[in-house]
């Protein structure tokens, strides 16, 4: 499983354009099945998770793993994943 | 005291007769109806009022009046809190001054920049007087007067403040402009450093990270028409509320306002400027036709009512004020506004607290209620 570290990205993610350029980037490099790594990011918006988890999930047959994000993260991961129905696996 | 149906205040009138009665014109009377909702009785198809209620209408704007009129004289608080207006401080046509301010906080401040900025563009000129003292040297502090620089026709004596600084530690943020995509994210990063150096907890320097974050796109992407005309004021301070320890954070940009963009939605288009501020804030209520967006407000909302704090948000004429202290009766209600003026300003007081944002069900909720009053 390929694991991507968030943190490359910054420790604040939000902004929907910056998380379509962040999944345009990834698009091309990764390999499926992913995981996110939260480690380090403090926060995320739910318009930069819009772009980003739904996306990486619809390879991987609606489901994505989550490791290491504060409650924070995980509170707006839930509401994006509730919208998009998908599936999160939080370790 | 018994009524007689010909005592004059149970006259109707037509409304040519009841704007006379109120001495404004056809077009005011019919805003001040609207939004006053004088009631009003139909005969023969048309509408007609009450002497009574226009006296009523009369009175709660004579009282107003003078309510001005005694603010005129004395200091100005301009915070989330207070009910002053920067207008107080205009002491004649184009002439501010900054001396009155008692008290101003982030929000406060933003509001007067954006007003400033907003009157420069159509004044030839616009005069401050300030002197040396606190409230002026703080203003100077937070980089006030270094973003009015940009605006040629805005006037004041430089010398006075040319050796002022002074070291004040509640200044967590002085005043930004973000003028391009992305840039809120490194001064929301920069934020959250200094706010777990200075011992707040994790979750409210995260929740202000998210407000920056998602307030700043919402302007960087819809205050104006023009790109390079786009940009984003933020500044934060930090106080003591009570016995508690709270940060208060103010956004402000002078472009479209909320309600103007929300409308260019065909599914918006006929709702009155106050209930687009109000829906606005309701999930996937977005200015973008047959989109998934518009979570971004209800999201600042929700961590508003987790943290059981206060929120203001200003758009043109129309403020809207959010109390959440007490949970099980939390209050939305209209104010008047602190700055008349374009575009947006929000002011949101945040607790030092552990707390979850509310899921978003509980703000569509709390507004339709609102809506539905």
């Amino acid at each position: 499983m390929t694991v991507i570290k968030l943190i490359q990205y910054g420790a604040v993610l939000t902004g929907r354009e910056f998380g379509a350029d962040v999944m345009k980037g990834l698009a091309t490099q990764v390999t499926y099945p992913v995981c996110l790594d939260f480690e380090g990011v403090e926060s995320i918006g739910s318009s930069f998770g819009d772009e980003v988890i739904p996306a990486l999930a619809s390879h991987q047959d609606n489901k994505i793993s989550i490791k290491n994000a504060n409650e924070t993260v995980r509170s707006i991961l839930r509401d994006v994943a509730s919208d998009a129905g998908i599936k999160l696996d939080m370790a | 005291m018994s009524q007689h149906k010909d005592a004059p205040e149970n006259k109707l009138l037509t409304i040519e007769e009841a704007a006379e009665f109120l001495g404004v014109s056809r077009g005011t009377f019919n805003k001040i109806r609207h939004e006053n909702k004088i009631p009003e009785i139909v005969v023969g198809k048309r509408p007609r009022f009450f002497a009574s209620e226009l006296i009523a209408v009369l009175s709660r704007r004579t009282s107003s009046a003078t309510k001005q009129r005694k603010k005129m004289r004395n200091k100005v608080a301009l915070n989330v809190l207070s009910d002053d207006s920067v207008e107080d401080l205009e002491t004649q046509k184009n002439i501010f001054d900054l001396k009155l301010i008692a008290q101003i906080d982030p929000y406060g401040a933003l509001s007067l920049l954006c007003k400033l900025i907003v009157r420069a563009k159509s004044a030839k000129k616009v005069e401050l007087l300030i002197d040396d003292r606190s409230i002026c040297q703080y203003l100077k502090t937070i980089h006030f007067f270094y973003h009015l620089e940009r605006e040629e026709n805005i006037l004041w004596d430089r010398k006075i403040l040319q050796d002022a600084t002074i070291q004040d530690t509640s200044i967590l943020m002085p005043i930004h402009a973000i003028r391009v995509k992305g840039g809120e994210r490194i001064i929301a990063e920069n934020l959250l450093r200094l706010l777990r150096q200075q011992g707040f907890k994790d979750p409210v320097g995260r929740a202000i990270s998210i407000v920056l974050g998602e307030l700043a796109d919402n302007t960087m992407t819809h205050s104006h028409e023009n790109l390079s005309e786009r940009v984003c004021y933020v500044s934060a301070k930090r106080f003591i509320w009570g016995e508690s320890n709270c940060i208060v954070v103010g956004v402000a940009d002078p472009g479209l306002g909320i309600p103007t963009t929300l409308k260019r939605n065909p599914k918006y288009s006929d709702l009155s400027q106050r209930e687009a501020l109000l829906a606005s804030f309701r999930p996937y209520v977005t200015s973008w036709k047959d989109s998934p967006r518009g979570k971004g407000l209800t999201d600042v909302m929700s961590i508003a009512l987790g943290n059981r704090s206060m929120m203001r948000v200003e758009t043109g004429d129309i403020c809207l004020s959010m109390d959440f202290r007490d949970k099980e009766n939390p209050i939305i209600r209209f104010k008047e506004p602190m700055a008349d003026v374009n575009g947006t300003r929000f002011g949101l007081i945040l607790i030092d607290t552990n707390f979850e944002k509310t899921d978003r069900k509980a703000v569509d909720v709390l507004i339709s209620e609102r809506v539905g009053k």
